[in-house]
């Protein structure tokens, strides 16, 4: 069944249509979920939250662009909401001078993508979003700082600091794996 | 998303790696969502949509109601005793019974047995007359009061006087003369009305109808109630009757309209959602009002068109946070000694009335269909939206500063539009005639503006409809 034809269901408020749309979206949610939670069970908890707003206001999408990509923005949108917005906050003049290597670690390719999420995942919050939101989601600092109401300066800070958080867990994990 | 292409190997490869991954989500999430789901099907019904719908019920039951009359005066119309026109024909009798008249659809044949047993007389009764006939034989008074009918010609009627009736009453009348014996066409062809002194005449015309007749009917001491109804209808003018005398008309309609108003967030970037319904969630519609003045021009036809201004007025209820403390309760030992510090934080809410205001410039074309003592309209059209403005405060978007939306707020200018374009206008109105010149109006109505209040920048889009009943006087004035 097409998602259109799925969608039509979940208007009409049909339980079969609702739980194919869940089938078909959830696991790649609850990836995305994942990258912005610290731990699975308050990914499962951001997933439902999102799924319920996804139900609640599916007469709002318009059909303008992909399905994916609008239940996507609902999931990153209410994942960020649930992060503390003090976790974006006094962190500034402090990651800018860390060093960054620009060696990259050939244990990567090896690496399982849970592995990968639970190094993410142990990021600071901020660290965490802002990584999230630039490294994978593609946005920009501007836009970073729009949709987390902070300075760009903050953005690109929390940025660098997360790479090297990063750079230091890979390092880690080669060290530990030869 | 713009710095797609760009960026450091470490994002490029968690990128790669992360972006299309996919994980099994435990039963219990589904679950939960399904719970949730049930929960928002057993809300009653109607839920969030209440205004709208009790509008809905509104119209419909009106319509219903109205169609529901119309038939049954339809059915009722020559039934003799049944009709409402028949009452003012109600006989005074100072004896324990009474003589009415009513008009009854007798077959030819009938009314030729009528006219030959009974005295005949006919009358013409003109537009807006009250006749009122006194006959006065020993003790019974008879009286008759007629008024015309609801074409706009004279109303002819045969009456056939049941004075001869138990043999006691000798009828005289002071009015017994014949004006002419003419016939008339009414609207339906095969209905004329005959008038004549002559009996032999009605013997000679089968097809006269209606018929008025006098029945004896047990018990009506009514001389003063007889009196009220004649006046009562005395008032109904066939004045208003305005469709049928191959004239138009002009009317002046001044209303006021208590509203309900059906409103919308919507957003196309679904992370707006959030912000969507904070708004939602924080302002709540009050009862809201219009008031309009309008002129219209009735053809002979029924069609009809109207113009003129209507202001709205749509009020919400904005409740806010106004300020958060911070309180500090220290718990204290006998002797005075902290055993325990215990913060709280207090949130202090208040609240504005936030008012939308808007002036339209209806054009509407409707039909009017003539039932007696209403008129019932129906009304279709398009409202040109000539200012529009508001006060009072509303979130910002990022859900916690406030904006001042008042003409001088600062940055209302970019929420809102000043002038909201074309709106659709429909209503259904049933109006009474009280007399010749006036109508009473009472006319359910909807309106809906096709743009919404906000800015095409602005990324919510906060759109109305309003569903009011618009209560107020049409004066006649050709």
């Amino acid at each position: 069944m097409d998602s259109e034809k799925i969608i039509q269901g979940c208007l009409r408020g049909d339980r079969i249509s609702q739980k194919q749309l869940f089938d078909r979206y959830s696991g790649k949610m609850l990836a995305v979920c994942m990258r912005y939670a610290r731990h699975r069970m308050e990914a499962e908890d951001l997933l439902q939250d999102g799924f319920i707003k996804v139900f609640s206001n599916l007469s709002q999408y318009k059909s303008e662009g992909p399905f994916e990509q609008w239940v996507r923005k609902i999931m990153i949108n209410n994942a960020i909401k649930n992060c503390n917005r003090k976790s974006f906050q006094n962190e500034y003049n402090v990651g800018d001078e860390l060093p960054e290597t620009t060696e990259e670690p050939e244990v990567i390719d090896h690496m399982a993508e849970n592995e990968l999420l639970q190094m993410i995942s142990e990021l600071p919050d901020g660290y965490r979003v802002v990584f999230n939101l630039y490294a994978i989601e593609g946005f920009s600092h501007r836009e970073i700082a729009d949709t987390l109401k902070i300075e760009e300066s903050t953005s690109r800070s929390q940025l660098v600091k997360a790479r090297k958080a990063l750079q230091d867990k890979l390092l880690k994990y080669q060290k530990t794996t030869i | 998303m713009s710095n797609m292409g760009q960026g450091h190997w470490l994002d490029r490869m968690f990128k790669k790696k992360l972006n299309s991954y996919e994980l099994t989500p435990s039963d219990h999430v589904w679950e939960n969502i399904a719970k949730h789901l049930d929960g928002e099907k057993r809300r009653p019904f109607l839920y969030g949509y209440w205004n709208q719908w009790m509008w809905v019920l509104v119209f419909v039951g009106v319509l219903a109601g109205l169609f529901a009359w119309w038939w049954w005066n339809k059915q009722h119309t020559h039934a003799p005793g049944k009709n409402p026109m028949d009452l003012p024909y109600q006989n005074t009798n100072s004896a324990n019974e009474g003589l009415a008249v009513h008009i009854s659809n007798a077959s030819p044949q009938h009314a030729t047995n009528q006219t030959q047993s009974i005295h005949q007389k006919s009358e013409t009764y003109t537009r807006n007359q009250v006749i009122t006939k006194k006959a006065t034989p020993k003790n019974n008074q008879l009286s008759v009061t007629g008024f015309s009918n609801t074409s706009n010609k004279d109303f002819t009627q045969n009456i056939n006087e049941a004075v001869s009736v138990e043999g006691n009453h000798q009828h005289t009348t002071s009015e017994s003369a014949v004006i002419s014996p003419t016939t008339m066409q009414s609207n339906d062809a095969s209905e004329q009305y005959i008038v004549s002194s002559d009996p032999s005449f009605f013997t000679l015309n089968a097809q006269t109808k209606p018929v008025f007749s006098f029945d004896r009917l047990p018990g009506r001491n009514s001389s003063l109630k007889s009196e009220k109804v004649a006046q009562a209808f005395a008032r109904m003018p066939d004045g208003c009757n305005v469709y049928m005398d191959q004239k138009s008309h002009f009317f002046v309609d001044a209303y006021y309209a208590p509203e309900l108003a059906r409103r919308s967030f919507t957003v196309s970037d679904p992370t707006q959602l959030d912000y969507a319904e904070k708004r939602a969630a924080t302002e709540k519609p009050v009862l809201s009002y219009s008031m309009g003045l309008r002129g219209s021009v009735i053809f002979s036809n029924g069609l009809a068109f109207r113009t003129g201004i209507i202001y709205s007025n749509n009020k919400e209820r904005f409740d806010y946070l106004k300020e958060t403390k911070t309180i500090t309760i220290e718990r204290k030992d006998k002797d005075g000694n902290v055993i325990g510090v215990e913060t709280q934080v207090i949130e202090i809410m208040d609240h504005v009335y936030n008012q939308y205001r808007q002036f339209d410039l209806p054009f509407i074309i409707g039909y009017e269909k003539d039932l007696k003592d209403f008129v019932l309209s129906i009304n279709t059209g398009i409202g040109f939206n000539l200012s529009s403005n508001q006060s009072g405060k509303i979130y910002q978007q990022d859900q916690q500063t406030i904006l001042n939306i008042g003409n001088n707020g600062e940055g209302s200018g970019e929420v809102f539009r000043q002038q909201l374009g074309m709106s659709f206008i429909a209503s259904l109105g049933l109006n009474y005639k009280y007399n010749e010149r006036i109508m009473l109006l009472l006319e359910p109505s909807a309106r809906m503006y096709l743009k919404p209040i906000t800015a095409d920048a602005y990324p919510l889009k906060q759109k109305y409809s309003f569903f009011g009943l618009n209560a107020g006087i049409r004066y006649r004035i050709d």
